[in-house]
């Protein structure tokens, strides 16, 4: 009898573990681009913070030294803000796939060494509302590092975490963290946060 | 020869119509099938990469048999009024493209509609009719919505009390056609 009542609870725990709750934590194994939500995020990362610190460092290579200047690639705001610092603000419509959706953000970007194609610290905060009565709101946790191995491409190697809400118009929808540790393509995604 | 079919008509228009005046009340068991509007509600085909696109489920419906009782009142020899009662289950199959996620269950629905039930003259022993009915289903995660139903032309054949029947039926639970079996008392 009671080795039918341990085989029964071993039967339970091992179906419970199997078991997967609506509210439970889904992704989080293999790259970003397994999911459609960690290539969403990684939009953030790649078209608005890179892009961002594109246009910063073409701003730096034209000698743009004014306190403010209005970068006229992407109508955003650069601002010199200490040795090696600069913010960086934008607000109006950003394009986005194959549509253009109304997006705030504002960027801090610390420059790490004196490389014509360098490796910065950025911090990032902004919103961006979309169809639907869609919109999110995304964050760095701390700085996320972008370091160039090649003075001629884009950044290769990314560091940190970026962190996203989704809400639509009943409220919050999901909660969403991108973990980066090296190549982006390695990024790591996680939602139901 | 036209006064003869006119004639014969109107006898035939009498035969059917008596019978609602001696046995005022029926009750209709049906069975029935085919496509529902369901199949079409809330289905998102879009493949672009926003939040609309990546947290919508994007859903296919289709409903299993659907099982139909109705009473009928006659207030005049041609015209019944009463109310329709419909069960079905649906199947829904669900995809969200923001991780993949995928669910296939099913939900029942239910609907209320009151009709209205027009006969045509015909005989004692095969009776045409057409039905309009309007009301609500209601099912679990869709809600209440909107529902119609209509019998352009349906048939009652046989007996004067049990009989069988047939109809043709285009409407928010199903578009193809019922066959049940009725009570008349």
């Amino acid at each position: 009898m009671k080795k039918i009542l341990y085989l029964f609870a071993a039967a339970v725990l091992a179906l419970s573990s199997c078991m997967k709750g609506d509210d439970d934590i889904v992704g989080g194994h293999g790259g970003y681009t397994n999911t459609p939500g960690g290539q969403y995020m990684m939009h953030i990362a790649d078209d608005l913070m890179a892009g961002a610190l594109e246009d910063l460092e073409i701003a730096l290579e034209l000698g743009k030294t004014e306190v403010t200047w209005a970068s006229r690639l992407s109508g955003m705001t650069i601002e010199k803000a200490d040795e090696n610092v600069w913010h960086l603000s934008f607000e109006g419509p950003f394009a986005f796939d194959d549509s253009s959706y109304q997006t705030a953000f504002t960027i801090t970007a610390t420059m790490l060494n004196e490389e014509k194609h360098a490796d910065w610290d950025v911090t990032i905060t902004g919103t961006r509302t979309e169809r639907e009565g869609y919109r999110c709101s995304f964050e760095s946790l701390g700085a996320i590092t972008y370091k160039a191995l090649y003075t001629n491409s884009g950044w290769d190697m990314l560091y940190g975490r970026l962190s996203m809400l989704v809400y639509n118009k009943d409220g919050k929808k999901d909660g969403c963290l991108l973990t980066f540790d090296g190549a982006p393509s390695r990024a790591q995604f996680v939602r139901g946060l | 020869m036209k006064k003869l079919f006119i004639s014969l008509f109107v006898l035939m228009g009498l035969c059917g119509t008596a019978l609602a005046q001696n046995h005022p009340h029926e009750i209709n068991l049906y069975i029935g099938g085919f496509n529902s509007q369901f199949l079409s509600y809330n289905v998102v085909q879009d493949y672009s990469t926003d939040l609309y696109a990546l947290y919508e489920p994007q859903t296919a419906i289709t409903t299993g048999p659907v099982l139909t009782l109705d009473y009928n009142y006659a207030v005049l020899n041609w015209m019944s009024v009463g109310l329709q009662f419909h069960y079905n289950y649906l199947n829904v199959n669900s995809m969200t493209r923001i991780d993949y996620r995928y669910e296939c269950y099913k939900t029942d629905m239910f609907s209320f509609l009151p009709e209205v039930k027009l006969r045509i003259p015909s005989s004692a022993h095969f009776r045409l009719y057409g039905k309009v009915a309007a009301g609500v289903s209601i099912a679990s995660q869709y809600g209440t919505r909107f529902a119609y139903d209509l019998v352009p032309i349906g048939c009652e054949w046989a007996g004067k009390r049990v009989y069988g029947t047939a109809e043709v039926v285009y409407g928010s639970i199903i578009k193809g056609g019922r066959i049940g079996i009725g009570f008349r008392f």
